[in-house]
């Protein structure tokens, strides 16, 4: 056939009729900048196919021409990038799965200046220079270096080696598009809407069961949309499956998802799906998001997810217009292009010879069949000889010829010469491996099988139903229907699901199987060139070769050695191959070689899909306390902690953190501050054993705590280490409000309900978070009664009536209030707790009658200050989960008959001497604060290695001091007071007292004013 | 006391957890609204106490565990063998709690208000179910999720309380904090669902 008799028209080897693709649209788009038409229902690959384009990449390593493999997702070769716009660039995307649109944009990868003159294809003459192990060898730099050498080779070379290596580029600027994700149910889960699976799904909805059918093309029908012959149920195969989605829609519990990749299996039958919205489309709306998640938990899976072509391992074997034979069959009646006018057919299986007698049928010439085997089947023999096609069985194919595309394939045959036939396009076919992917995700074991020369499932697994070709490696459409029915009615049944069926859908002339299948190649012959068995990472024959010579013996080192099967292909054209040459090299059977692991994702999934809605603002919740409209009214500065965000400090015109500290601090010496500690945790015990659950919870005595009194409490893990400490009140006789920290308050609340449920079950309480219930204002300083006392009702102040350490219930502003007599400053102090709707109007109050007697709001910073000058801990700033009561100086319960973490504190190592205990640092040269986190030594210049005797926990500028000063945790410390200690530094050491760890007013008069 | 009360400043109604800009909403698909609910109690109680309390209560107690019972003024949300959450119109501190600690003298419960602790949203339309599948990993269909069926889940990453009030009308407690959050994550899935539906309308 010559180009001459093909129709007028813009795309040369488009067919004049048949396909799927509407002839009636013309679609423009472009590739490398060259302008073609295509038709809506062509794909990249096909459109470019029919304008005559081969020649779509180049390769990863070697930098190699390469075309297109495939007509679907298993595509290794036509790597592409498509181009929306500035922001959004999608690389390495499979040229076969995009959908043209109007202004499609794609790119060629790899290649500089041009894909046609690439200049780093010098690569492929130096191949010497990438062997296999290439990465491992490379980046660790060569031993004659040094280690100055090898510091250089890492920052110079591995850089422009990495540079030239890999695929697309990622996009730098942040995606401007849309996810959406949805979690969903259902009684079948089908995958795949092929043949089988179309069945599976009609089957499942009869019965009444819900349906998802997920495919990942663009259309439902897997390969009943390049089929020509089959007629189903009486009807040409197009007309059964229209009537057959038509039928599907109708159940209002179906859902059919076409351009959705089932990509991940996970446990209990959790999949991932990601549905493709807007790619296709050529100006979605911007609100449209781009794709969605979908994570669906299904009762019974369909797994109908086919079958992948397994190419032949031949020298040169990569070249543009090698192509795998089923892929050219279905570019021939899916969408009406020839991939060439002549081609050659080199098969391992019958698979091809169908093909080849098709492509006569529609005006290709097909030069020869040349068939590896010495001999193919009967039918398929028959088949081509009809068609007048020439075998050449028992061949060797010695290499390939052409530059951007295959224009010859050099053969040798045992009777005759070498020879070499001229084509344009050659056909492989080796036969067929089940896509088992997700069969092995989901815990399906795989073992070779040497009749199908395929790995197949060990055993079946529950809620896990094959159906059609990926249960027996092929077969005919009327056998994957069947079995597809049956699939989805042995699931639906399963479920529950119990309405009658109808009768399974009749396939008739229906080709035959082949199931056929080539032994994988073992030995491979190259004379010259190379043959690959990786197209995608240009892993060749050679490279495994060498891998096992060097002792490589695991398929699964060998993977990760040569890097077969890792390219984002994951393999899907090469695992099988692989394992063949491997089995060669080593001379073992493949199936004592055992295969490499399936993991998610089946293909590449974008990280927008996985992150859906949780970006920005709502990447993880950001809590505010209901006090933080006045806070930020005040131009307060926050700090994040843990999910809620905290006033830090309230600055002044002109001030900078420091003087906003420092002024907080004094105020509320001085007069009074007033502080927002609303997210404080707080739970609520209550029962007859609250109590006791509290005693034995924390280390203190809480059994003989007043009805209307509170005590500091700590708490221990099991394993006697401070774990959160808090205020516990007693409201009533068997109703207790206890305070936690604002980041231990959630894994407190869980470790009390774990020991309530599992340990304490003789005890009657129940535990309630009441941490939003309140909104707390904490109210420090010498007038703090000053600024309350007008605003209470029902509470009476005075120090007798309410000393430090007591609380009371009453009203404040009207509204009802707990008030407890606390203090974390040092000052006189309570926190006055009411409901957080009316917390924002009290402290606006509160505010007001402080600001009037020279009182402020202060941030955490300040209240940190003012902690650590009374001495006072914070859980997870002097302790970091090693620590003990007794190193902090906190009762230890010795006393107490048990609680928490009470047998842990007399283990051999919380006793013994030299423990880590708090003490105060002051610093001795006049300097300013020392730096959180700084390392005690006994010597300014201790050499490397030395153990340091302690840390710096807590570090403040003192106002009210007018001096720094530091907490810190020094072995054996107390025993210490008084000694120097050094705090070695870049600049040199500095020079530190230790010194008892309350600085000011250590007698606590002001607290029990 | 009244003169006392004369001199105090007075603060208003209390701030709605919410606030904010407009709740989202899209015709044909779904809209969030406020609840209605002020007075919210958690109560905890032994067998004992629930023959007890049943009385006492508008809502009986013995619904099954993940269920609601609505009844005149007070729902009792069961959210476990011995634990309730009750939902009220009326301010539940003033008289819901009074009347539960009355009628249960002799038998240890807990009753706590939380009625500030949580906010309470409304989810309706048509496409509610879709929009709360966006972060809810439970099956929220009919048949598996009914009317008034009430659980404690999570909402992508808050925790709620889900109660379906009608086919197409769900409850939702959250905890104070989380309520923006929560609002800006349902108008997202909203805007999201009505866009992905006008597609498939166009695309037929």
């Amino acid at each position: 056939m010559t180009r001459e008799r093909l129709p007028a028209t813009e795309e040369p080897f488009r067919l004049a009729s048949g396909g799927r693709i509407d002839r009636t649209g013309r679609i423009t788009f472009s590739f490398d900048g060259n302008v073609y038409y295509g038709r809506p229902g062509d794909t990249l690959a096909s459109a470019l196919l029919a304008n005559g384009v081969h020649l779509v990449g180049r390769s990863f390593k070697y930098h190699r021409p390469r075309g297109i493999l495939s007509a679907g997702s298993e595509e290794s070769n036509a790597l592409v990038t498509v181009r929306r716009d500035w922001r959004r660039a999608t690389p390495n995307l499979r040229a076969t799965e995009v959908e043209i649109y109007e202004g499609l944009a794609a790119e060629s990868q790899n290649r500089w200046p041009s894909l046609e003159r690439d200049a780093a294809s010098i690569n492929d003459r130096v191949s010497g220079l990438f062997p296999a192990g290439f990465y491992y060898k490379t980046f660790m730099g060569p031993k004659s270096l040094g280690r100055a050498g090898r510091a250089t080779w890492k920052r110079l070379y591995e850089p422009a080696i990495r540079r030239m290596a890999g695929l697309g580029r990622a996009p730098i600027d942040a995606d401007p598009d849309r996810y959406a994700s949805r979690y969903a149910h259902c009684d079948v889960l089908v995958i795949g809407a092929g043949p089988a699976g179309l069945a599976a799904a009609l089957a499942a909805a009869e019965a009444g069961a819900s349906v998802i059918l997920a495919d990942e093309q663009a259309e439902p029908g897997g390969s009943l949309l390049s089929e020509t012959h089959v007629r189903i149920d009486g009807a040409p195969a197009w007309d059964w499956l229209a009537a057959t989605l038509q039928r599907l829609s109708s159940f209002d519990r179906v859902r059919v998802l076409p351009r959705t990749t089932v990509f991940g299996a996970y446990p209990d039958r959790m999949l991932g799906l990601v549905e493709r919205i807007s790619d296709h489309l050529a100006a979605p709306d911007a609100n449209v998001p781009r794709e969605r998640l979908w994570q669906v938990r299904a009762r019974e899976i369909v797994l109908a997810s086919g079958t992948i072509e397994r190419p032949l391992v031949f020298p040169d074997n990569d070249r543009p217009g090698i192509m795998l034979a089923e892929s050219v069959a279905t570019y021939l009646h899916r969408y009406a292009v020839i991939a060439g006018t002549h081609a050659v057919v080199v098969a391992a299986s019958d698979d091809a010879y169908a093909v080849a007698a098709d492509l006569v049928g529609h005006g290709v010439r097909v030069e020869r069949i040349v068939d590896v085997r010495e001999t193919a089947g009967r039918a398929a023999r028959d088949l081509v000889e009809a068609a007048g096609i020439g075998v050449t069985s028992g061949a060797v194919v010695l290499g390939t010829r052409g530059r951007r595309r295959v224009s010859a394939v050099d053969v040798a045959h045992a009777e005759a010469r070498s020879e070499s036939i001229a084509c344009d396009v050659v056909l492989m076919s080796a036969g067929r491996q089940p896509t088992l992917h997700l069969f092995s995700q989901l815990r399906g074991r795989l073992a070779w099988q040497e009749d199908r020369q395929a790995l197949m499932p060990v055993a079946a697994i529950d809620h896990v139903h094959l159906a059609g070709a990926v249960a027996v490696a092929g077969g005919t459409i009327g056998a994957a229907l069947e079995s597809g029915f049956n699939a989805g009615e042995t699931a639906a049944r399963t479920t529950g699901a119990s309405a009658a069926l109808p009768r399974v859908p009749l396939a008739d002339a229906d080709p035959p199987a082949w199931l056929e299948t080539a032994p994988a190649p073992r030995a491979v012959r190259v004379a010259r060139g190379r043959a690959f068995v990786d197209f995608q990472n240009d892993v060749t024959t050679k490279d495994i070769r060498i891998a096992t010579h060097e002792g490589f013996r695991s398929i699964e080192h060998v993977k990760r050695y040569t890097t077969t099967g890792m390219a984002t292909d994951q393999g899907k054209t090469s695992n099988v191959n692989a394992l063949g040459v491997v089995a060669g090299a080593l001379d073992v059977d493949i199936a004592a070689l055992g295969h490499t692991t399936f993991r998610p994702p089946f293909t590449p999934v974008s990280f927008g899909a996985l992150a859906g809605e949780c970006r920005n603002q709502l990447f993880d919740p950001v809590r505010l306390t209901p006090i933080d409209p006045s806070a930020r009214a005040r131009g307060a500065v926050f700090e994040a902690v843990g999910q809620w965000q905290r006033a830090r400090y309230y600055p002044r015109v002109g001030e900078d953190m420091r003087t906003a500290v420092d002024r907080e601090c004094r105020a509320v010496r001085a007069s009074v501050g007033i502080f927002d500690g609303s997210t404080l945790g707080k739970i609520e015990v209550a029962g007859p054993g609250a109590a006791e659950f509290l005693d034995r919870i924390y280390v203190n005595n809480l059994v003989n705590l007043t009805v209307g009194r509170c005590r500091y409490a700590v708490m221990l893990s099991e394993a006697g280490y401070v774990m959160d400490d808090g205020i516990v009140a007693r409201l009533a006789r068997d109703r207790f409000h206890v305070t936690t920290t604002t980041g231990g308050a959630a894994g407190v609340l869980a470790h009390m309900e774990d020991y309530l449920q599992t340990e304490f079950t003789d005890l009657q309480c129940w535990l309630t978070s009441v941490t939003e219930q309140w909104g707390v204002i904490a109210v420090q300083g010498p007038k703090a009664r000053e600024v309350l006392a007008p605003l209470v009702e029902d509470v009476d102040l005075s120090v007798s009536a309410l000393p430090h350490m007591a609380l009371a219930e009453g009203r404040i502003l009207d509204v009802p209030m707990r008030l407890f007599r606390v203090s974390f400053t040092g000052e006189l102090g309570y926190e006055v707790n009411v409901p957080a709707g009316h917390a924002r109007a009290v402290w606006d109050e509160i505010l007001k009658r402080a600001e009037a007697l020279d009182g402020a709001p202060y941030g955490t910073e300040a209240m940190h200050v003012l902690r650590a000058e009374k001495g006072y801990v914070i859980v997870g700033q002097e302790s970091d989960g090693t620590v003990t009561p007794a190193d902090l100086g906190l009762p230890t319960g010795a006393a107490k008959r048990d609680f928490v973490g009470k047998r842990s504190l007399s283990r051999p190592d919380m006793v013994k001497p030299g423990r880590p205990e708090l003490v105060g640092l002051e610093c001795m040269d006049g300097g300013g604060p020392l730096e959180e986190g700084l390392q005690l030594t006994q010597i300014p210049d201790p050499p490397a290695g030395t153990p340091a005797s302690g840390y710096v926990t807590s570090s403040y500028y003192s106002a009210t001091l007018d001096r720094p000063i530091a907490l810190a945790l020094v072995s054996g410390g107390r025993a210490r007071i008084g000694d120097t200690v050094f705090a070695p530094m870049p600049k040199g050491a500095r020079q530190v007292r230790i010194v008892a760890p309350v600085f000011y007013d250590p007698k606590g008069g002001r607290l029990h004013v | 006391m009244s003169d006392l009360l004369g001199e105090r400043p007075t603060i208003g109604a209390p701030d709605s957890p919410i606030g904010g800009p407009a709740l989202p909403s899209a015709e044909g698909i779904a809209q969030i609204s406020e609840a209605g609910t002020v007075g919210r109690l958690v109560l905890r109680a032994g067998p004992e106490a629930v023959a007890v309390l049943g009385q006492a209560l508008g809502a009986g107690l013995t619904g099954r565990i993940n269920s609601a019972t609505v009844a005149e003024g007070c729902t009792a949300l069961r959210l476990g063998p011995d634990e309730w959450l009750l939902l009220a119109e009326a301010d539940s501190d003033l008289w819901l709690a009074a009347r539960i600690a009355d009628a249960a003298k002799d038998v240890a419960i807990s009753v706590v208000d939380i009625s500030h602790r949580n906010a309470g949203l409304v989810i309706t339309g048509p496409a509610a179910e879709a929009v709360l599948a966006v972060g809810c990993p439970l099956p929220l269909d009919a048949a598996a999720f009914p009317v008034d069926r009430a659980t404690r889940t999570v909402l992508a990453k808050a925790e709620i309380v889900l109660w379906r009030q009608d086919s197409d009308r769900f409850h939702i407690e959250v905890a104070r904090s989380f309520a923006p959050y929560l609002v800006a994550l349902l108008g997202v899935a909203v805007e999201d669902e009505a866009a992905i539906a006008a597609l498939s309308k166009r695309a037929g």
